[in-house]
């Protein structure tokens, strides 16, 4: 099995898993409440186990991944953007760039982590020299803070750590999950 | 009503005015350009500033918000393939790739150009139909709202250029995920699993945001390079953006076709601007003679696409100026707006408020000519954008997708639902599953589900009553047409083809 299609059966075991609890969780309603869940989901979980086969037969899966529409077949296929990603191992560290920022933020609020992500992808992704990075960071970083806090006067997560700075750094309520 | 457009043009010449239509129109395109935002974020932030202010002012700045969104939406979706509202997903499939060969100042021509022609057509349509508004209104009950949806969702499985299997499955489960929280028919929660962050159900920033903006944000700097794969002379200019704009009118049926869509899908409450983007779209690529071009970077595509997701304006300024139903949020927050500025929506504005009503369509006319000019005099220098380097716009992007992502509800786990909606966007792109699909399942989900109950209660549990009503019928005839279009428009191409040889043409 290739990665691509390693991706294809994640991903559609992944969709099944989402429509199938819904469907089963829905069973525990009245009628009113469980007629449309049903009416879309049966044939939802119905497709994708047809494309889940499919991953193992490949004559199923070609049917499967022929079902184009007709003449509008014209440029799309599995991973259809395939073609414009980069290796695996870029995709994955872009990922994690993106995982760390929102973890970050999440901890350390917006005043922290927002210019501590642009420092370091400017340096080490986008390979700026440290000057060029700092004062990217900074004409970015004070362009959203001027943007967001005085022109759109929206209040920023300060994070979750214990409070450093009022308002600022720290002290943010977590809202329940 | 000729004193009363009298009246709402002396209010639109005075300083203030004018000053509320510029600054509307500014906030409008760049909360729209950025994903995430849109105008309903913007309208929602302005709203309590504007209280004391004269009531035609008021609206002079509501207008230029909502009337340029979607207009500022498509700056995004065609340079970075991020829309940057829910209906400019398709311009991307042929706005991005003209960018990408070097031609954003054309693509965001023929956008501009094509929204204000839009926006033109559905306010002219809008004057028109104000005296007879209330028979078209009343002709739509839930039944039609239903299967109006259902046109919906067929169209965009249509419009999507991937596997139609996957197309559907992805649909589903976004209507499936529609279903999760507080349910508006039953008053009941369902699929929440005692969390509070669910009660609400999933937003639909985060997710959008994820799907769109930080999957595609993967994708191009995993790939490096620029956005932009500049052809050989082809540089993005204002000369290219004027280009565009003339283009718009090599496509007058298009750019018809999709106007009327526009206007008549907007004056339908809850149905939107995303509904008619898709249908514009797919019903320009159904019944073109060239349905391969579309996808590819066809100035068509973007002429349907935009000139209905602005045309949607003037249509939906119909229910709500004449019955108070508001169309969508942003007209939720405009009937507010009426409200705190001492009007009462519906019929009383029409009686009493005739010039308030005319200085909003006025002032969305004002607004999106201001923007047309805007986007055409500075699209060449907005195409520039797609030649920055991706390492250096990506961070950016990133940053400002999460601000977003954040600002509309100030919470914190919005942020890390982007992000994992971000991931599994990624995944269904590598697996050929059309994203578009899942996410206009997941809008419309709502509107489908309401729909088909109260068409039930009103007909006491009889199926019937989805197959009986006149309107209903020519929605299902619709329906019918799209399903069926793939398969029958060739054999219709063979066979006008075989008589024109027969005839010796």
């Amino acid at each position: 099995m290739s990665a691509l299609q390693r991706v294809n059966f994640v991903t559609i075991l992944l969709l099944l898993l989402i429509a199938g609890t819904l469907v089963l969780a829905s069973l525990v309603y009245d009628f009113r409440q469980r007629i449309v869940p049903l009416i879309i989901g049966i044939p939802t979980v119905l497709l994708l186990v047809f494309l889940l086969l499919g991953t193992f037969f490949p004559r199923l899966g070609r049917i499967a991944e022929g079902a184009m529409l007709g003449d509008m077949s014209d440029t799309e296929s599995v991973g259809g953007d395939a073609g414009r990603d980069g290796n695996w191992l870029r995709i994955i560290i872009i990922a994690g760039w993106l995982v760390a920022l929102s973890a970050g933020l999440f901890v350390f609020g917006f005043f922290l982590a927002i210019p501590v992500f642009l420092l370091l992808f400017f340096k080490f992704e986008s390979k700026l020299t440290l000057f060029k990075a700092a004062a990217s960071t900074a004409a970015t970083a004070l362009v959203m803070y001027l943007m967001f806090l005085y022109f759109l006067n929206i209040e920023i997560w300060p994070g979750m750590i214990p409070e450093i700075i009022d308002e600022y750094l720290g002290g943010g309520r977590i809202p329940e999950l | 009503m000729f004193e009363a457009i009298q009246i709402a043009l002396g209010q639109l010449g005075q300083p203030t005015a004018i000053a509320a239509i510029i600054g509307g129109t500014l906030i409008g395109v760049v909360f729209g350009a950025i994903p995430g935002l849109g105008s309903v974020v913007a309208m929602a932030i302005i709203l309590p500033f504007t209280f004391g202010w004269e009531p035609a002012t008021a609206m002079f700045l509501f207008a230029g918000i909502f009337g340029t969104a979607s207009t500022g939406g498509a700056i995004p979706a065609i340079l970075l393939n991020t829309p940057g509202t829910i209906a400019n997903v398709c311009t991307t499939f042929d706005g991005y790739p003209m960018s990408r060969r070097g031609e954003g100042g054309r693509a965001l021509g023929l956008a501009a150009m094509s929204s204000g022609v839009g926006t033109l057509f559905s306010l002219l349509v809008l004057a028109a139909l104000l005296p007879v508004a209330k028979l078209l209104i009343l002709a739509f009950g839930a039944t039609e709202f239903f299967w109006l949806v259902i046109l919906g969702l067929i169209a965009v499985t249509m419009a999507s250029r991937d596997n139609l299997i996957k197309g559907l499955a992805a649909g589903g489960v976004g209507v499936l995920l529609a279903l999760i929280g507080l349910s508006p028919v039953f008053g009941d929660v369902r699929f929440t699993l005692d969390s509070e962050f669910l009660y609400d159900g999933l937003p639909i920033v985060p997710l959008v945001v994820g799907f769109f903006a930080l999957s595609e944000l993967i994708v191009y700097t995993s790939r490096g390079g620029t956005v932009a794969q500049l052809g050989e002379g082809a540089k993005p200019g204002f000369r290219q953006t004027l280009r565009g704009a003339w283009e718009v009118f090599e496509y007058k049926r298009i750019l018809l076709r999709g106007s009327i869509i526009g206007t008549v899908i907007g004056a339908v409450p809850g149905v939107g601007g995303a509904v008619a983007n898709f249908l514009a779209y797919t019903t320009a690529k159904q019944t073109s003679k060239t349905p391969e071009l579309f996808g590819t970077g066809y100035a068509g595509g973007i002429v349907a696409s935009e000139s209905a997701n602005d045309a949607k304006d003037g249509g939906i300024l119909l229910p709500t100026l004449t019955f108070a139903i508001p169309g969508n949020v942003e007209m939720v927050i405009l009937m507010g707006a009426f409200v705190l500025h001492g009007i009462t929506p519906g019929r009383t504005l029409l009686v009493q408020h005739l010039d308030i009503v005319w200085a909003i369509i006025l002032g969305v006319v004002a607004a999106q000519l201001l923007t047309t000019v805007a986007v055409v005099g500075g699209g060449g220098a907005l195409a520039k954008l797609s030649m920055v380097p991706v390492r250096i716009l990506a961070p950016v992007v990133a940053v400002v997708s999460f601000l977003g992502v954040y600002a509309v509800r100030s919470n914190p786990w919005d942020i890390l639902l982007a992000v994992i909606a971000g991931l599994v966007g990624y995944m269904m792109r590598r697996a050929g599953f059309p994203l578009i699909t899942f996410v206009i399942g997941f809008v419309l989900g709502g509107t489908a589900e309401r729909s088909f109950v109260q068409a039930l209660q009103s007909s006491e549990g009889s199926y019937a009553i989805f197959f009986s009503r006149p309107i209903s019928i020519l929605i299902i005839l619709g329906i019918l047409f799209f399903v069926g279009s793939p398969a029958i428009m060739p054999w219709l191409r063979r066979l006008n083809a075989k008589r024109r040889a027969a005839r010796g043409l």
